[in-house]
């Protein structure tokens, strides 16, 4: 997040992007709204509709391809599509100033998509070139653009206002959307979206084994993994920090009224 | 001169002595925080490789109550607010129930074991009494879930986990926010019923 000056070529485009990306070091992420949920009722609804057509149609296909399909063969899917976001991670590095991290992603989409045989095996990661994960919401959040309000969106789920735009970006950047034959990028974004789908099931598990509240339960957690991944994976903890703060003085009026502690 | 010298060595050595001791303590505090940690995730592994959810409950029950400060884990995420309205009859049952509904929650996701292992990443100090271990849990498929656990030491001067964070998830923020809605929407008894079906083996959803 520090401001790295550097010299800048003398073309205006350059100078605007890089403008662009040096006040985006300078900000850090804004903190949260007291209220990231103020279209609550229309999202519950969404979400009962989104909830009933995976139950419907994407949960069965999602289970039959992870029962059938074996995992070498998931894997290779997974990691096929995985590389495709790679011009995304990288154009989102660069917007965030990150450039060391831009070339190690940009290494990677190369060496997957070559080596790796279109993106099929994972050869980067073996050769410590890991993975992160970079969007154009992300980068918004860096540039210092407020989180907006909580949306559920149907069929896609959880976004922020402000993750919609890198909706758009990442679709733009992907390359299949530059292939114009539908013979090719219909099946193949159907093979993404299960690959998609398939990933997700460990997490809906938890949600319904867990989950008092499933829809405050998935907002909650898609809230606080876009806060983490603005800040690669180190967020603040002050708030955590704060609220064990609280509790410390609520122990000692525990004290008082005479603490049950944890049960027998 | 001499007594001058022979005070500033004496100075010297007693600065030595209480730095090397507070180091001492500090990779000590370390040690004991990672030691229950270790303990809650050999515990998990061992129930992975246990057959039915009646045995890992069995198994995990003393190991939760004893690794997580359950008590303080229950109050934050009810809120000062609402706990301060309780009776302590309500107190009571809600405390028993969160940590049966804790070890519940455990026994339920880990299981199966097909080769998954724990690393210990990082153990550092946060603010007062406080301790923070990076884990990674390695799974089967080449996954990686990233496990962080906040202790706090207690009185007594055991460490006990007050929060766990799986991939940037914290679980504390996630049951505060579920809590709230529940006894704003539909109030506290509503949510000791959800707590108690949570609590059993197979929640009706």
């Amino acid at each position: 997040m520090r401001p790295s000056p550097r010299a800048v070529p003398g073309r205006t485009a350059l100078v605007g992007l890089a403008a662009l990306i040096l006040a985006g070091c300078a900000t850090t992420p804004p903190k949260p709204p007291a209220n990231p949920d103020p279209f609550e009722s229309f999202n519950r609804d969404v979400y009962q509709f989104n909830d009933a057509l995976d139950r419907a149609v994407f949960r069965p296909v999602a289970r039959a391809y992870l029962r059938y399909v074996p995992d070498p063969a998931r894997r290779g899917v997974n990691n096929f599509f995985t590389n495709l976001t790679g011009p995304n991670v990288v154009l989102n590095d660069l917007l965030q100033g990150k450039f060391r991290q831009a070339f190690e992603d940009g290494m990677r989409f190369v060496f997957n998509s070559t080596f790796g045989i279109a993106g099929l095996v994972d050869v980067a990661s073996s050769k410590g070139l890991v993975r992160h994960e970079e969007d154009f919401g992300q980068t918004l959040a860096v540039w210092g653009f407020p989180q907006g309000p909580f949306l559920m969106i149907p069929v896609l789920g959880p976004f922020t206002f402000r993750a919609l735009p890198g909706a758009a970006v990442g679709y733009f950047t992907y390359p299949l959307f530059w292939v114009e034959d539908a013979r090719i990028t219909t099946p193949l974004a159907a093979l993404g979206f299960i690959d998609l789908r398939a990933g997700a099931e460990t997490t809906i598990r938890v949600v319904e084994e867990t989950a008092l509240d499933p829809y405050v339960f998935v907002r909650n957690a898609y809230l606080q993994r876009r806060n983490f991944l603005i800040w690669d994976g180190d967020p603040p903890v002050e708030d955590l920090l704060d609220e064990l703060d609280e509790m410390d003085t609520q122990e000692n009026d525990g004290m008082q009224t005479g603490d049950a502690g944890p049960s027998p | 001169m001499n007594g001058l010298r022979r005070s500033l060595a004496a100075v010297f050595l007693i600065w030595l002595c209480t730095a090397a001791g507070a180091a001492g303590t500090e990779d000590d505090r370390a040690a004991t925080a990672r030691a229950v940690v270790e303990r809650l995730q050999d515990a998990l592994l061992e129930a992975m490789k246990t057959g039915s959810y009646g045995a890992r409950y069995a198994l995990l029950d003393p190991v939760v109550r004893e690794t997580h400060d359950l008590g303080k884990i229950a109050r934050v995420a009810l809120g000062r607010s609402v706990w301060k309205t309780l009776s302590e009859a309500e107190r009571a049952r809600y405390l028993a129930l969160f940590a049966k509904m804790s070890v519940a929650s455990y026994a339920r996701a880990f299981k199966g074991y097909s080769g998954e292992r724990f690393e210990i990443v990082s153990v550092q100090p946060v603010r007062k009494n406080g301790m923070f271990v990076r884990t990674r849990l390695h799974k089967a498929d080449g996954g990686v879930v990233q496990l962080d656990y906040h202790l706090i030491r207690q009185r007594d001067g055991r460490w006990r986990i007050v929060n766990v964070v799986s991939d940037g998830v914290s679980d504390l923020a996630l049951k505060r926010d579920q809590f709230r809605d529940i006894i704003q929407s539909r109030g506290f008894e509503a949510l000791l019923a959800e707590i108690e079906s949570q609590a059993r083996p197979h929640p009706p959803r």
